[in-house]
């Protein structure tokens, strides 16, 4: 268990700001994922904190040691990498003994760990196999185990489930999360899925650009997203463009007034966000701060669960709601009139640009 | 499990020491330089002081320019480069249409026999013609005996002849390789567009294939233009400029090699100037697609089926007929330097006899370049393909360089730089071997390069991050990892480190006389029948090594071009 503190890491291709200035705390023995679109540098920075890139500027203490200028193989961080990187020459036992051979453990002090390691990731069977007589999640495993037995302070893991099918990629999310807890250790994880970022992450941290948009538990990054960006790359979202005129707002020609709308006062290219789920179609609710927007429907598709509604306003813009199937609902025909209804202080507010600060 | 925390302290702020992989690639660049462009530097250097002058310029460069010897050299070169790189399209493209797209029995026979022309001692052929076609030949003395004059085999058109039957094998393998890589959905599509048979071929599959085809023509003209024995046997008074370059650099032994060297140069230009003109002509044509639609062989009617399979084993069988005779020829009886009739091993125990040196030298100074090729060619792609700096990019251009530079020219090179004391070491083995070594080290390189690509960094990295040095990483993953490419690596590179001529010719002494120099030496004497049996000694090797290659390669043949 050791706390992961990252000060100020910079690191720039030619003139190209692959991480600009980052400092993160990571609590000991907590889970702590790094997610964003391709290019945001979280890649980079993971493999900085391996030893694999030599940041520009900053410094890494694990557990209060000073890592940043150690070499790689003396960085005691356990990886798990993407495409599983086994090695193919040497068999399954040999792959998970390879890191305590390096560290000159004694011989059954390697056939006690890796049978005890083998039991935890549910290989036993499997220990004198060779790798390619494993499938996808078997091989991610022995990864796993691989990186776990020599006990690192950190294990980083760099999109370890990306490469495997949708189901077993659930499973597995499971069993890492597992393993993970009741060993208790520091891990951060790289993805690009929002979906497996917030089921299995202590605290999320949205990159993009280069730069840490949000780091924050999962809920928090969720229903209150710091800008404009987080609010679109975590979860589904609608934006629409808020015009101001006075006291009074509107959206599309509707007009309302929102409560927290009353601190922006006169900004320019303002979106208003509202997620699907939160919307209901053609509600008869009429609560005092309900909006409700008129809309043309563009096309509902049913995905078992729920229906998504996609439509469009008077303005051009799109929107969609996610609701309950419901006959009537099921029943909505391409250019059929709907209204689209929403409480008001499910809205959030953006200022403009990607990643624009939040209003509201 | 509980977690330990081991306390490392003590790396913060400490100078680091120069890196594993930072001190090979110093290592790296001092061995190229000091060994490969120091020598051409140095020829490149004797070509621009005056041959009787010694003032600096062009004068040199302006003599081979006017000269009529020089040019009519120029000029042969260039028509035996063209014509020869011709001929070998004009067997190779239709050899390689059959075997691709029909279904031809034993096409293992022809492509093997293909490598093994490819493989084969390039000198071999010009002295079997001889023994078939030549003044005394076997065959112009059967065609004379009922009084048909037999087409001469000397002068540019046997040369031309030769070149066409030993170098059509890169045209074939690439163009063949390149024709089972189309996606048939291309032909497919012109004939549904009312392509006849014919317009499919000539304007859909040809051009296609073109990047191939003029890869491999751009081998065979640089091959052709380089090539010393073969115009040397076969010449009787045709002169090109690798045999010029070889005859002025022996009068002028002891002097200056000035004007071999002028002449060298002049080889390098066109050399360069094909490539490069090859290069601009494919840099607008990349065909990448997918192979999701495999093209189908068919079969035949059988009066075709005759017709094709006729020709494609006329064609395999020609070019290794020169092969046949030498084999043939081995086993012949002679008394001296006559044959006497009938079989015998005369000529295998006069040169176990007479020149065990020369096939101990052979072996040895082979299998030494050998040695120091597999390891530097395994640290030199890890460099070219893993690091990614100034050094790498330029490593992978540089080590283009023994490819354009003839045999001749190296060795010239190897005198003029490594003949003052303390570093003389001309006249001994280590000059051969290290010259050999750098000649050759490209094909170790490109075979060692094109596995470590397959290779994921990532296992590097998971070695590395699990607690290995970088100098233990590459010893315990990645080497086993790339020992497939090693082994063919090394044995491509055995077989033309074994088969060197151009380069051991200039720089052998009686000591370290080589096989190829020994058949070179007697088949000017006349010497046929110990020429022919060392010629089947490195024929054998070079055999073996082909075998080898073929059960170790997944892609076979390819792994020849």
């Amino acid at each position: 268990m050791s706390a992961v503190e990252i000060s100020n890491i910079r690191k720039s291709y030619g003139g190209v700001v692959a991480l600009s200035d980052i400092s993160i705390s990571i609590p000991s023995g907590s889970f702590f994922t790094l997610l964003g679109p391709s290019g945001c540098g979280k890649t980079t920075l993971l493999r900085t904190i391996a030893g694999f890139h030599q940041q520009d500027h900053g410094s890494i203490a694990v557990a209060d040691q000073k890592i940043e200028n150690v070499p790689a193989h003396k960085r005691d961080v356990g990886m798990v990498f993407q495409d599983y990187a086994v090695f193919p020459h040497i068999s399954v036992s040999d792959n998970i003994a390879f890191g305590l051979k390096q560290r000159k453990v004694s011989r059954s002090e390697i056939e006690r760990r890796v049978s005890e390691v083998l039991d935890v990731v549910q290989l036993k069977p499997y220990a004198a196999r060779m790798p390619h007589e494993l499938s996808g999640g078997q091989q991610q495993r022995v990864g796993l185990a691989r990186a776990l037995v020599i006990n690192p302070k950190v294990l980083l893991m760099d999109e370890p489930l990306s490469n495997l099918d949708a189901k077993l990629r659930v499973d597995l999310r499971r069993e890492l999360r597992g393993i993970q807890q009741s060993m208790n250790i520091t891990t951060i994880y790289v993805t690009h899925d929002q979906e497996e970022a917030l089921a299995m992450s202590d605290y999320v941290c949205v990159m993009y650009g280069g730069v840490i948009q949000q780091a924050a538990a999962p809920w928090e990054v969720y229903y209150s997203p710091a800008n404009r960006f987080v609010a679109s790359f975590v979860g589904a979202n609608n934006f629409m463009a808020l015009s101001l005129n006075g006291a009074q707002q509107s959206i599309a020609g509707t007009p309302f007034i929102l409560p927290q709308a009353s601190k922006i006062g006169a900004a320019k290219g303002i979106a208003a966000a509202i997620r699907p789920e939160f919307i209901s179609v053609n509600s008869a609710t009429d609560a005092a701060d309900t909006i409700r927007l008129p809309v043309k429907i563009r096309q509902v598709s049913f995905t078992g669960r729920e229906m998504a509604v996609a439509a469009v306003l008077s303005s051009g813009e799109e929107i969609e709601a996610i609701t309950k199937p419901t006959p009537d609902i099921i029943d909505l025909r391409p250019n059929d009139d709907a209204v689209f209804v929403f409480a008001a202080k499910d809205m959030q507010l953006f200022d403009e640009g990607i990643t624009g600060a939040r209003l509201s | 499990m509980s977690v330990v925390v081991s306390v490392r302290s003590g790396f913060a702020g400490k100078l680091r020491m120069p890196g594993f992989w930072t001190v090979i690639t110093g290592l790296a660049v001092v061995l190229l330089a000091v060994f490969l462009l120091l020598p051409i530097a140095n020829v490149l250097a004797i070509s621009f002081f005056d041959a009787e002058t010694g003032s600096f310029g062009l004068s040199n460069y302006w003599q081979v320019l006017t000269r009529r010897f020089y040019t009519l050299a120029l000029w042969n070169t260039l028509v035996i480069g063209i014509c020869g790189m011709l001929g070998a399209c004009l067997l190779g493209i239709p050899l390689a249409f059959c075997t691709s797209r029909y279904r031809i029995r034993g096409r293992a026979v022809i492509s093997t026999f293909a490598v093994l022309v490819l493989c084969a001692p390039p000198f071999i052929g010009a002295y079997a013609w001889i023994m078939l076609f030549g003044s005394n030949g076997a065959v112009t003395n059967a065609l004379s005996y009922v009084g048909i004059p037999a087409p001469t085999i000397y002068g540019i058109p046997g040369i031309v002849m030769v070149f066409s039957l030993k170098f059509f094998p890169y045209i074939f393998l690439m163009t063949e390789n390149a024709l089972n890589t189309i996606n048939k959905s291309y032909e497919d599509a012109a004939e549904n567009l009312g392509c006849t048979a014919f317009e499919r071929f000539y304007k859909v599959t040809l051009p296609l294939v073109f990047p191939a085809v003029s890869t491999g023509a751009i081998i065979c003209f640089v091959l052709s233009i380089a090539d010393f024995g073969t115009p040397a046997i076969l010449g009787r008074g045709v002169r090109t400029l690798s045999t010029i370059a070889y005859a002025q650099y022996t009068s002028e032994m002891g002097g200056t090699p000035t004007m071999a060297v002028t002449v060298s140069m002049l080889m390098i230009v066109i050399s360069m100037a094909a490539l490069l003109l090859q290069r601009r002509i494919l840099s607008k044509r990349r065909y990448a697609s997918a192979l999701t639609n495999r093209p189908v062989k068919k079969s035949m009617s059988p009066v075709k089926s005759f017709l094709v399979h006729g020709f494609c084993y006329l064609v395999v069988f020609i070019a290794m007929l020169p092969a046949f005779t030498v084999v043939f020829t081995s086993f012949l009886a002679t008394s001296g330097p006559v044959f006497s009739g009938g079989f015998g091993l005369g000529s295998y125990q006069r040169i176990l006899r007479d020149s065990p040196q020369a096939i101990y030298n052979s072996f040895m100074f082979s299998l030494a370049a050998v040695a120091l090729i597999a390891v530097v060619s395994g640290l030199l792609s890890f460099i070219v393909v893993r690091r990614d700096n100034v050094v790498s990019g330029s490593l992978d251009l540089l080590l283009m360089v023994p490819y354009l530079i003839p045999g001749v020219v190296m060795a010239i090179g190897y005198v003029a730089t490594f003949r003052n004391p303390p570093f003389d070491i001309t006249g001994t083995a280590l000059i051969i071997i290290i010259l050999v070594f750098i000649r050759r080290l490209p094909y170790g390189v490109r075979s060692t390069t094109s596995i470590l690509r397959q290779i994921k960094p990532s296992i590097e990295e998971a070695s590395i991050n699990l607690g290995a040095s970088p100098a233990k990483t590459f010893i315990s993953v990645t080497v086993p990892l790339m020992m497939p490419g090693l082994i063919i690596g090394s044995l491509m590179s055995f077989i033309t480190a074994i088969n060197e001529l151009s380069s051991t010719l200039i720089l052998y002494t009686a000591r370290t006389i080589t096989m190829p120099v020994l058949i070179y030496v007697q088949v000017i004497d006349g010497e046929f029948g110990t020429a022919a049996a060392l010629s089947t000694l490195l024929l054998l090797s070079t055999g073996i090594c082909v075998f080898i290659v073929f059960r170790f390669s997944e892609s076979k043949e390819a792994a020849f071009v």
